[in-house]
């Protein structure tokens, strides 16, 4: 279309400057015209002043209508001269009329000449001649102008026939072209929209449908491309969240589907609206024989007043969960102990309903009261026990001190006076007596650990001042073996002061009895471990045997006679009953004829102190 | 009984420790007046007795056994401690328990002595020591 335009232009350009050529041309013929008006009007006038014979005034005549002539004939000359060159035909035309002007003022002098001569024949032919002359020059001026302005319009008709022709031309094939570009731009419209939109608009119902694998095939790079990259994304992005949301309610699913506990979802007015497989397990029917009844159906007449309280309005706008227990009647007939929970989702448009999360407890309920009476038999057996400790220490101690009382009574008011076997058997009284006796208190001892309560409660107590205090009740002993017991700085522990003090006292008090040959020498040290402090009592005794490491600890264990070492074999099952019951343990490492170790733990409770020896 | 020589007061059931403590009394010469009674209804009615009569001698001590029939050796202890004469009078512990609380209950209640019961004859006869310092 453009080039069209240029062409038209241009067409339209030349028709204009022909159109100036005629103008010119015409201005031309008018200038040659006036000069031919002016010769005829110069030849008329001289022939009709030939005509009255008078030289005189055909003299004055031919000069006025000659200078008026040569006035005309320069004026157009000038107009000529001014008009601008078309073909080339201007020059010859000034010239010619250059010409006129200079010859005709001799002619016309010589036509003067001849009037004065009176020979106006001479004149008249002159003149004539000079007309036919004149006539000939008009007339090729005439012909010379009308020519160039003929051909001009020729070229001009020629070139706005041409013009219109071309116009015609660009028309047609601008609207061919105009055709063609608007149906490539239907095309291009088509391919770049409305397919995009279309592709856009079948994502969009696939996604409605739920297919979020569907993706639109990104076309071009227009604004619609890229709208069709963020649906691919957006697409994704839901697709990503619904498979997740999917796996999501699969677990979900799989979690009430296979929870062990029962998943019941109920109407406001107690009906089953959903019952998780488990009812089968737990109450003998399968969900589908739940659903649609209500659960008043299924619970004791008694206990219809708490179903009524947890589906009550009150607790529903409450809006909390409550929990019950409620007896339901299994399939078999049996009743089963439920204990749950409900939660009121009513508002909840995806639950729409009461959700109650129950499990059956009559087994544990069962196991409970089992255990119940366990411990009711284990307290009175504790009672029991206690009472027979009580008993022990009194009404036991009494009869085997009487025992031995009397017996040493006997002893000092019948020693000698029977046969050396009777005094023999009295003395083994005594030592019996003595031996249960010990027996009993330390079997006290024990049982006074065992009842007690755990230690941990107990207030801190530095170990040093139970060392100390164990070391006074074994002062005796100390000095009569000539036994050292050295203790580094020592941790408080939190344990009861006589726990700890009779612990240490059994300890140092083994120490010293299974002595070696040499002075007993004892070593009391604590070290913090992992938590815990760490004591050792290390003796330079006669040691145990690694087979009987553990079992020194048993009640009423005993490695050596009692001629050899007196004991009852239960002090070390009181340090190991203390240790124990404290959070620690107790062991021994020991080599025999070297000495023993015996090591035991206690809870950290603070940094040790500065307490020493 | 005599009225120059000391009169103990023994709240005792069994025979046995009856028998040693009236033998470490004489070991010590003061075994001669001694009065017992077993249970302790009878001690808190001897000590009633004492308060309602005048004319009834008190005792120079009393030697309480903790574990008796009837009424407690501390439920003794308690009515004497109420008693116009009889508070007064030391009273001596003597028991088979070494449990720390009767030690502190008997102490508090106001008793003079505590005699843990041995099991060794020549510690038995201890007692009449320590009856005897407190005359």
């Amino acid at each position: 279309m453009l080039i069209g335009s240029v062409i038209s232009f241009w067409n339209l350009r030349n028709v204009d400057r022909r159109v100036a050529v005629v103008s010119i041309t015409e201005q031309r013929l008018t200038a040659v015209l006036r000069v031919n008006n002016g010769l005829l009007m110069l030849t008329n006038r001289l022939n009709r002043a030939a005509e009255g014979r008078d030289p005189g005034r055909f003299k004055a005549e031919a000069q006025k209508w000659l200078l008026v002539f040569q006035t005309e004939t320069l004026q157009a000359t000038a107009t000529l001269r001014e008009i601008p060159s078309v073909n080339g035909s201007e020059k010859f035309i000034v010239d010619s009329l250059s010409e006129v002007v200079q010859d005709l003022p001799e002619r016309v002098a010589t036509l003067g000449d001849l009037a004065s001569a009176g020979d106006w024949v001479a004149l008249n032919a002159r003149l004539a001649n000079q007309v036919d002359h004149t006539d000939d020059v008009a007339e090729a001026l005439m012909r010379e102008a009308d020519l160039g302005l003929s051909q001009v319009r020729q070229r001009v008709f020629e070139e706005i026939s041409h013009a219109e022709y071309q116009a015609g031309q660009i028309l047609a094939v601008t609207a061919i072209l105009s055709f063609l570009i608007a149906a490539i731009l239907g095309i291009v419209v088509t391919r770049s929209i409305t397919r995009p939109l279309s592709a856009l608009g079948a994502g969009a119902r696939a996604l409605a449908e739920g297919d979020f694998n569907y993706r639109v095939t990104r076309i071009g790079t227009n604004e619609l491309a890229n709208l069709a990259a963020v649906f691919n994304q957006t697409a994704g992005k839901l697709d990503d969240l619904y498979s997740r949301l999917r796996a999501s309610e699969a677990r979900f699913r799989s979690l009430i589907e296979n929870a062990s506990d029962l998943i019941l979802l109920m109407s406001e007015s107690g009906e089953f609206l959903y019952a998780s497989p488990s009812s089968y397990r737990v109450l003998g029917y399968s969900p589908g024989l739940l659903v649609g009844r209500s659960i008043r159906e299924f619970v004791l007449a008694e206990e219809e007043s708490i179903v009524d309280q947890l589906f009550s309005s009150t607790n529903l706008t409450l809006n909390k969960d409550h929990r019950f227990e409620l007896y339901f009647r299994h399939a078999d007939g049996s009743l089963r102990l439920l204990d749950g929970i409900v939660a009121n989702l009513l508002t909840n448009p995806t639950v729409a309903g009461i959700l109650i999360n129950a499990r059956d407890m009559s087994e544990r309920r069962k196991a409970e009261q089992a255990l119940e009476n366990t411990n009711e038999a284990l307290r009175r057996a504790n009672d029991d026990l206690s009472v027979f400790a009580y008993c022990a220490s009194h009404d036991l101690q009494e009869p085997i001190r009487n025992i031995s009382l009397y017996c040493q009574m006997l002893q000092r008011e019948y020693s000698g006076r029977l046969d050396s076997q009777a005094d023999e058997f009295i003395e083994q009284v005594i030592g019996g007596a003595a031996r249960m006796s010990g027996l009993v208190k330390d079997l006290l001892a024990y049982l006074h650990v065992s009842d007690s309560n755990a230690d941990s409660a107990a207030p801190l107590v530095p170990v040093a001042l139970a060392v100390t205090q164990a070391l006074s009740n074994l002062e005796s002993s100390v000095q009569s073996t000539h036994a050292t017991v050295l203790y580094d700085d020592l941790p408080a522990v939190a344990a009861e002061p006589v726990h700890l003090q009779q612990l240490f006292q059994n300890l140092i008090s083994n120490a010293i009895k299974y002595r070696s040959a040499e002075a007993p020498h004892v070593r009391i040290s604590a070290r913090a471990v992992n938590g815990y402090w760490c004591f050792s009592v290390k003796d330079n005794g006669i040691g145990i045997s690694p087979q009987y490491a553990n079992s020194v600890f048993r009640l009423f264990k005993r490695l050596h006679g009692r001629g050899e070492y007196p004991g009852t074999g239960v002090g070390l099952a009181i340090c190991q009953k203390i240790v124990e019951r404290n959070g620690g343990r107790i062991w021994v490492e020991s080599e025999p004829g070297v000495g023993s170790d015996f090591r035991f733990t206690f809870p950290q409770g603070q940094q040790p102190t500065t307490t020493a020896i | 009984m005599s009225q120059d020589r000391p009169t103990v007061f023994l709240v005792e059931d069994n025979a046995a420790d009856v028998f040693f403590v009236r033998t470490a009394l004489e070991s010590q010469g003061i075994g001669r007046d001694v009065l017992v009674v077993a249970d302790g209804e009878k001690a808190i009615a001897f000590v009633e007795t004492i308060d309602a009569d005048p004319e009834v001698r008190c005792p120079q001590v009393m030697l309480l056994d903790l574990n008796l029939p009837r009424a407690t050796g501390m439920d003794v202890l308690r009515r004497v401690k109420k008693s116009a004469r009889f508070a007064d009078v030391p009273v001596i512990i003597v028991t088979s328990s070494d449990a720390a609380i009767d030690r502190a209950e008997a102490t508090s209640l106001g008793a003079n002595g505590y005699f843990l019961k041995p099991q060794n004859l020549a510690e038995y006869m201890k007692l009449g020591l320590v009856v005897k310092a407190v005359l």
